[in-house]
């Protein structure tokens, strides 16, 4: 079975962008990899919301699959396919479906309902080295207790830490 | 100058406590607090709730040798015997201290006397015992952070129940 893994840059406090949108805090990649390329290498296609999809179009990591959660969306081209219901149902298919693992791109309430039904297999937490004190934070909604497991660990001398967990 | 540290135990999405004030999900970690790093202390900073907490799990004032506890309220008319009460004007009391002969001073939650402190440039380590779990609501770790606060990673060590994160805070 195909793992579905959140990827995403948080701030020390928990935040995905600062209290005015911003993600200028966020490394990126120009000075090293963070793992990134080896991660790449790992999955074949992307969860992604409409927003983020619109701002990035579907080629920035290469030729991936991109399934797009929007509810006004009607055409893409390409490697592309909208899911507007029954989300659960759909993950579950292409869960199933022959492939590498899939990237859980974001935003918080994509990544929320999918945790709450259980499809989310691995968290991978950029943490960053700054407290942002507001912004909007990594996840909203979430039903109950999660808990997991940390699988591995990466510091870089910028201050980033990579954690690694296992939704259990 | 004694530096002060400020530690608490966080879940995944960054809360200090679940929607009812739950702790029940920290565990322990025995390399947290051991002699080693306790070593480098002479005094514990508490708020007023944390307080509480330990009043009512029956710790003592005298669990740590050699060091002094403070409870930081200005609710409160009196702490138990042992614990040192600072009533009122806490930040200047931790500036002055600071610049005193002595060890480091550990500071223990809660967020609002942390977050203060933080705001105030009195922070100079953070250490943060990420616990393995997502909460999905509760009391956040920080309140009303003023700006951006950015930290030079120390170390981190994994242990059984989650990871410490050891920061020095670039006060700027």
């Amino acid at each position: 079975m195909r793992k579905v893994i959140l990827s995403v840059a948080v701030s020390l406090d928990g935040f995905i962008e600062g209290p005015n949108g911003e993600y200028d805090w966020c490394f990126g990649h120009t000075d090293q990899d963070y793992g990134m390329s080896d991660f790449i290498k790992r999955i074949d296609a992307l969860f992604i919301g409409r927003k983020t999809f619109e701002l990035m179009g579907n080629n920035t990591f290469g030729k991936k699959m991109h399934y797009v959660f929007s509810n006004t969306l009607k055409k893409t081209s390409g490697d592309t396919e909208i899911i507007s219901e029954d989300v659960s149902a759909h993950v579950k298919n292409i869960k199933a479906m022959k492939g590498k693992d899939i990237w859980l791109f974001g935003g918080a309430s994509l990544t929320t309902s999918l945790l709450n039904e259980g499809l989310v297999d691995e968290l991978s937490l950029a943490v960053h080295p700054v407290l942002l004190g507001g912004g909007k934070p990594l996840l909203q909604g979430l039903k109950g207790r999660i808990k997991t497991k940390l699988l591995d660990f990466k510091t870089y001398h910028t201050g980033l830490v990579s954690l690694s967990y296992q939704v259990l | 100058m004694r530096k002060l540290v400020y530690g608490m135990a966080v879940s995944l999405d960054g809360f200090m406590e679940g929607p009812k004030g739950e702790t029940d999900w920290m565990s322990y970690d025995p390399g947290q607090e051991n002699d080693e790093y306790i070593r480098r202390f002479d005094a514990f900073l508490r708020g007023r709730k944390t307080y509480e907490r330990m009043v009512r799990m029956g710790a003592g004032a005298d669990a740590f040798k050699g060091i002094k506890s403070y409870i930081f309220s200005n609710s409160l008319n009196e702490v138990k015997a042992g614990f040192q009460h600072v009533k009122s004007d806490g930040l200047k009391w931790v500036r002055q201290m600071k610049n005193e002969e002595g060890k480091d001073i550990a500071l223990y939650g809660g967020a609002i006397l942390g977050s203060a402190m933080v705001n105030a440039g009195l922070v100079d380590e953070l250490v943060l015992s990420v616990q393995s779990i997502l909460l999905g609501d509760g009391k956040p770790m920080f309140l009303n952070i003023s700006q951006r606060i950015r930290m030079k990673l120390i170390k981190t060590r994994a242990y059984t129940a989650g990871i410490i994160l050891h920061y020095q805070v670039k006060n700027e």
